[in-house]
């Protein structure tokens, strides 16, 4: 009876890691989309609370201005991101970061837009519009935040040669990347609900 | 538009020009919705008809986002290797 050696036994092992790459890259990419999916709950649970309580009105004060800004620079950010995940996934990181980093930049100055927006409007989080107002771009630009942050994480492992070679390797990108994504996914709901409604 | 964009395979299928083109067109259909929302919520003073026009304009942007951007199809068509 032959037994296998320890030769063997590694290249038996070897032939199965990209099956094992892909299953677990599939499970992972699963596991972020059903996190999508609860999270998107909470959103959700924000926007109908919003016409519940304030039917389709806008405070006529609020910056047409400033929410369209923010509106093209969130939406700006999601195309750097796309761009720079897709430079990395084919291997090209020197481009891949560059795009990353504009991303950051994008969403550092959509969160002080909205910063600027609570600072100037003419309404207070006690009043009905107000409450709807605070609630949901606070919880959005905490999504900012933390998207941000790791956009920067992912920025820094591509410097470090993490993502090299690119294709599964990048999933960290790709799975950030989507992240971004989602945030401007609710800010497509939140921006009509919140300014351009009448 | 839609139709060639659909054709073609969803998450970095094929050069990163082509990958990166793909991209740039998504951008721009997302770009010329949002004008459109806004030059709807400027003209428009029918609040009920806004509701239904803003919403659907909304739901097109996030299917373009979804499909080309997040890369769904993948989560049933699995990855490349």
């Amino acid at each position: 009876m032959a037994t296998a050696t320890p030769a063997a036994a590694s290249q038996a092992a070897h032939a199965h890691e990209p099956h094992d790459e892909v299953k677990k890259v599939r499970m992972n990419r699963l596991g972020l989309w059903l996190f999508f999916f609860s999270d998107a709950l909470v959103f959700a649970l924000l926007f109908s609370a919003r016409f519940y309580m304030n039917g389709t009105e806008v405070d006529p004060h609020i910056s047409q201005v400033l929410g369209l800004g923010i509106t093209s620079v969130l939406l700006l950010s999601s195309y750097t991101a796309y761009r720079g995940e897709t430079a990395i996934h084919h291997g090209n990181i020197a481009h891949g970061r560059l795009m990353l980093l504009l991303t950051i930049l994008l969403g550092i100055a959509f969160f002080a837009g909205v910063v600027v927006e609570w600072s100037i409007a003419e309404f207070t989080i006690s009043e009905g519009y107000g409450t709807s107002f605070f609630s949901m771009t606070g919880m959005h630009a905490g999504h900012v935040a933390s998207g941000v942050i790791l956009l920067w994480i992912a920025w820094r492992k591509a410097g470090k040669g993490y993502y090299d070679g690119g294709g599964l390797k990048a999933y960290g990108v790709s799975g950030v990347v989507m992240y971004w994504h989602f945030v401007d996914v609710v800010w497509v709901f939140f921006y009509p609900a919140l300014y351009l409604l009448k | 538009m839609t139709r060639r964009l659909s054709s073609d395979r969803s998450h970095h299928g094929g050069s990163e020009v082509g990958d990166q083109r793909r991209g740039l067109t998504v951008i721009v259909a997302l770009a010329v919705m949002t004008i459109v929302e806004y030059i709807f919520a400027v003209a428009l003073d029918s609040p009920a008809a806004l509701v239904v026009i803003l919403f659907a304009v909304a739901v097109v942007k996030a299917w373009f986002i979804v499909m080309y951007f997040m890369h769904l199809p993948l989560v049933w068509q699995g990855e490349e290797a």
